[in-house]
């Protein structure tokens, strides 16, 4: 997708996890509190930039571009 | 022209073009793929087609009448048609940015090199086409040529007809439809094959309502070989986004179509997903299966297990 970096690369990242946990190195993180919260941040900046959700399955989610 | 030899043949020249012309005509018409669409597009591919005719039929009419510089010059206008190829392969890859699902540049090159061919083909006939019926006036005379040349030129459109586009997917690998499933919470299957990792619960929900698996299981080497290839696989998913259509836009990129291989055994079967806008199970298939083969990808040929498998139930069930 136009305006998008490169495929493969991490654009952000939302977790459960603490700021001690999950640090953003290059790319935004968002902390939330809840798995609803993570759900709804998460598609939110999935719809606005075209870039898709991965699970690591233990509370925090990589948006990745396509 | 100056002609020291016999006089120009113009019964031949005529139904080199003639039939040169008719051969494209012929190969023009529209399949389910409407490429080209619009009459301009049309009369573009028939007045190249003309250009091609021309050379083909003149071609030895110019030569038995001594003309070695027109026989020349007309060989010369040949490499023009390696120009429309190139133009062809840039118009295709400008309009990739703009396009959901790409056609990937092996299936571009292979669109383009088809439109290249295809007036090698015209050129073929005519110059078959012409030579026959300049052969029958030196031997038989006047009446001779039309009964040669058209009697020829038939059987030229004939044989063009049979090479014209190479074998399709399905003759090469079997398609068959298969639910969609998520393992492991996230990871999205079709049948046995893994595709990826899905981690909006949304787009996981929309997968399993709407969503449908393709499996495909190769049938020959070349099969095998060529659902190895990226290009290939590409070519498949742009085939069903085009015909079947695809429930996606900007901002949904879990939704694009994916083929992935059945890793990590490799056993060489390929899944596809799909969230189709018109969810028709036959012309799911009849798209899969109607994809060209490739041949940047046909050229390979592997002995998968999937393949074995196929091959031993199928010659072991005869």
């Amino acid at each position: 997708m136009a305006g998008l970096p490169e495929s493969g690369s991490i654009y952000a990242i939302v977790t459960l996890k603490s700021p001690q946990e999950v640090q953003g190195g290059v790319s935004p993180v968002f902390y939330v509190k809840t798995q609803q919260e993570q759900e709804h941040i998460a598609m939110w900046i999935a719809r606005i930039t075209g870039v898709a959700v991965h699970d690591l399955h233990d509370g925090t989610w990589l948006l990745i571009p396509v | 022209m100056s002609s020291q030899g016999p006089p120009i043949d113009w019964i031949s020249i005529g139904l080199g073009i003639g039939f040169g012309v008719l051969v494209r005509l012929i190969l023009l018409r529209k399949d389910y793929r409407h490429y080209p669409g619009y009459p301009a597009g049309t009369v573009g591919q028939v007045t190249v087609a003309f250009f091609a005719a021309v050379i083909g039929g003149a071609f030895f009419p110019a030569l038995v009448a001594k003309e070695y510089q027109a026989a020349t010059f007309l060989v010369l206008a040949a490499t023009q048609f390696t120009g429309l190829r190139k133009v062809e392969v840039a118009k295709l890859e400008s309009i990739e940015k703009l396009t959901l699902v790409q056609r990937g540049t092996s299936y571009i090159q292979g669109i383009a090199q088809e439109f290249e061919e295809r007036n090698y083909l015209v050129m073929g006939v005519a110059v078959v086409t012409a030579l026959a019926s300049s052969i029958a006036k030196t031997e038989f005379g006047d009446f001779w040529p039309w009964v040669v040349g058209g009697g020829i030129g038939i059987i030229a459109i004939i044989v063009a007809y049979f090479v014209k586009s190479g074998p399709e997917l399905g003759d090469v690998c079997t398609a068959e439809l298969v639910p969609l499933t998520f393992k492991e919470g996230s990871l999205l299957y079709a049948g046995p094959v893994m595709l990826m990792e899905v981690g909006l619960p949304k787009a996981r929900e929309r997968y399993v309502k709407d969503g449908v698996g393709i499996v495909l299981t190769p049938t020959t080497p070349r099969g095998a070989g060529a659902i190895w290839d990226l290009g290939q696989r590409q070519a498949i998913v742009y085939n069903l986004y085009e015909i079947i259509g695809t429930k996606t836009d900007i901002g949904y990129g879990e939704r694009i179509p994916i083929c992935r291989m059945d890793l990590p055994e490799g056993t060489g079967k390929a899944g596809i997903c799909l969230l189709p806008v018109a969810n028709d199970p036959d012309r799911i298939l009849e798209a899969v299966r109607r994809t060209p083969l490739l041949e940047t990808a046909k050229a390979h040929s592997v002995y998968s297990p999937a393949l074995i498998e196929w091959q031993h139930n199928h010659e072991g069930g005869k």
